[in-house]
């Protein structure tokens, strides 16, 4: 590369950096305060919503909750199609629960999206120690050129970067009221140690494999480790993972495959019922009812249903949900930035204002390749 | 009052806004049923303004509001009342909006009185015109003309008794205003209970939830606050009345006005729905 085009190429980059917003530190103020602040949105009331046990019960956590609403950790599946409005959502939910609980949120993070950027100046972001990561920031016009960054320039678009081990130690570093965006490690590593530590869980071993949780497996298989770990292990504070694109890691068509992708959303499912108890969150989003594994559907008790798609309205359209109140469909009509939340006993329509993202380009973490 | 330039009289001025005024209406006019829709507005926002003597009177006045916005009012609206008659647990008050509505001297809390008569004149000004618009427009489709020879005016809106000049509508209002006061005057057994869930489904047009009445009549607490004569349970019928059935005979005006299928839409317009 000559001087001159190298030249452009860090003028280029300044440019696109520059387009983000500083990340902040704050002393005086939590980071829920200022997000409110910079999105103008109000003070959480629950007052706002007519059926507690709906909305205000989801978001908001409790030991001690109201009667009609339940105590611990919660959970949804927002279902809708791309475009509706799915990721502006989790953002606005991210505020809230951190708002609301001084939650500690953990967003997956996913080398093809970064739908979390509009919140990057109050980030950590998490990646994996000792592995090698390409950091590329993608026009979202592909006529346009992409810039590749070092991960050391990530803290000129997040608060902070940090490296982690394993899944036990992530989880003793995360802080409360903060959003963690976090990366899966390829090489698994502390997996199925975590794995073997609840010898109560036992599934099958994959064929031709020693251990259910390895090396070859796809990353996101290391979520499965990370919710165990996270429940087993703790801390326990309230913390919400903030689960986009469930269903490509549980997928329906999941089977006892060579990486045992069935025996870990068993796994997950057996999980489940304890992350309630021990104050974890899960909020899924799908594209569709049928792309989450009906194990995992089952456990999931509050739906939200994005614009564009009917609303169900009987319960033999859920999984696990034995009753429906919808009558007519009122969500395939609904614009983007509304949506229908419901429980088996209600529902509630609610909305949310856009949130821009600061910048033209999507950000694109990755491990290199081995 | 700010001097206000005029070219009559403030007698005269008085005289023409004077509203007891019935004008045009004892007049025939060629678009009765879009006349009556108007002046029935304008009646209910007078009263409004007037202020309400009682709570009882603040509810019986929502309803027919319910009805002569042809069930346009938002429904969010109608359920945001019903939280304003929880009242204020400690100091048994009424909550703000209520007490914005009761005239002066039948408020039990502090409320500047100009305060009251703003607040008001912003409901009517924000809330019901803009559903008494999309009323008169819903109703302007299908509203009649009448060419008469003058000789005898039945078209005449102020003659006409019915709500919009359709029955079917002006039924329901006496249905709902009937179930809703024997509901407000409590009821004499457990019996009359059941007798009024028949009225009560024509009153609501069949939008009442399946179980209501039954539970009604099976819920001890429920029926014990219907069935007696207490001053306190007296109040609680009227939050019974204000949180359970107002809020469905909206719906149920909504859909004999042939209105239901356009909730979504209706939603859009209105953008009630709580913000996360």
């Amino acid at each position: 590369m000559s001087s001159k085009q190298q030249t452009t190429a860090t003028d280029t980059k300044e440019k696109v950096l520059a387009e983000f917003k500083e990340p902040l530190v704050l002393k005086r103020m939590t980071d829920a305060r200022s997000m409110r602040e910079e999105f103008g949105m109000a003070p959480w009331d629950r007052e706002a919503f007519d059926f507690p046990s709906v909305i205000p019960n989801c978001l908001e956590h409790s030991w001690d909750s109201p009667t009609d609403e339940v105590d611990g950790g919660t959970d949804w599946l927002a279902r809708g199609k791309p475009g509706t409005g799915k990721s502006t959502l989790a953002n606005y939910l991210t505020v809230r629960l951190l708002e609301s609980n001084r939650e500690k949120v953990v967003w997956r993070g996913s080398s093809s999206r970064s739908e979390w950027l509009p919140l990057a100046p109050w980030t950590t972001l998490y990646l994996p120690e000792g592995v090698d990561i390409s950091v590329r920031l993608e026009p979202k016009v592909p006529t346009r050129d992409a810039v590749n960054i070092d991960v050391d320039e990530l803290t000129e678009i997040v608060r902070e970067v940090r490296r982690y081990a394993d899944p036990r130690e992530l989880n003793q570093t995360l802080d409360e009221g903060s959003l963690h965006v976090v990366y899966p490690d390829p090489r698994m590593r502390g997996c199925q140690e975590v794995y073997d530590a609840s010898p109560e869980k036992q599934y099958d071993t994959p064929p031709k494999r020693e251990t259910l949780f390895s090396e070859e497996d796809p990353a996101s298989h290391w979520w499965f480790a990370w919710v165990l770990a996270r429940v087993e292990h703790g801390p326990h504070h309230w913390t919400s993972l903030i689960f986009d694109e469930i269903g490509d890691v549980c997928p329906q068509s999941a089977s006892k495959d060579t990486f045992g992708t069935y025996q870990k959303v068993e796994l997950l499912k057996d999980t489940w019922v304890d992350a309630r108890k021990f104050g974890l969150s899960v909020y899924a989003f799908a594209h569709s009812e049928t792309d989450v594994h009906q194990m995992i559907r089952r456990k999931l008790r509050w739906r939200v249903q994005m614009p564009g798609t009917a609303n169900p309205t009987k319960a033999s359209d859920v999984v696990g949900f034995e009753s429906i109140r919808m009558n007519h469909d009122v969500t395939s009509r609904y614009d983007v930035g509304e949506a229908l939340m419901y429980t088996e006993s209600n529902f509630e329509s609610f909305g949310w204002d856009d949130m821009p993202s600061p910048s033209s380009y999507k950000l694109k973490i990755a491990p290199e390749v081995r | 009052m700010f001097p206000v330039a005029t070219t009559e009289a403030p007698s005269e001025l008085r005289e023409s806004f004077d509203p007891g005024d019935d004008g045009d209406l004892e007049a025939g006019s060629y678009r009765p049923a879009l006349v009556k829709l108007v002046e029935d507005v304008r009646e209910s926002e007078r009263d409004l303004l007037d202020g309400f003597a009682s709570r009882r009177a603040i509810l019986l006045w929502t309803q027919q509001l319910a009805v002569r916005t042809l069930g346009e009012m938002p429904q969010d609206w109608f359920r945001q009342m019903g939280r304003q008659f929880r009242g204020v647990p400690e100091s048994a008050h009424e909550r703000t909006l209520v007490a914005a509505l009761l005239r002066d001297q039948y408020r039990t809390r502090d409320l500047p009185e100009p305060k009251a008569r703003e607040f008001r004149r912003q409901l009517s000004a924000r809330t019901i015109r803009p559903a008494a618009h999309r009323a008169f427009r819903e109703l302007r489709n299908d509203a009649g003309e009448y060419v008469d020879d003058g000789t005898d005016d039945q078209h005449a809106p102020g003659k006409q008794q019915y709500v919009a000049m359709r029955p079917a509508i002006h039924e329901l209002h006496e249905n709902q205003r009937t179930t809703l006061e024997s509901l407000l005057d409590g009821f004499d057994d457990r019996e009359s209970i059941l007798e009024w869930g028949h009225d009560l489904e024509l009153a609501t047009h069949g939008e009442i939830d399946e179980e209501f009445v039954t539970r009604c009549y099976g819920e001890r607490s429920t029926r014990t606050m219907l069935t007696s004569y207490d001053s306190e349970d007296r109040r609680g019928r009227e939050l019974f009345a204000a949180h359970y059935l107002i809020p469905v005979f909206n719906k149920g005006v909504r859909d004999l006005a042939g209105r239901a299928k356009e909730q979504a839409n209706e939603q859009r317009e209105e953008t009630t729905t709580a913000k996360l």
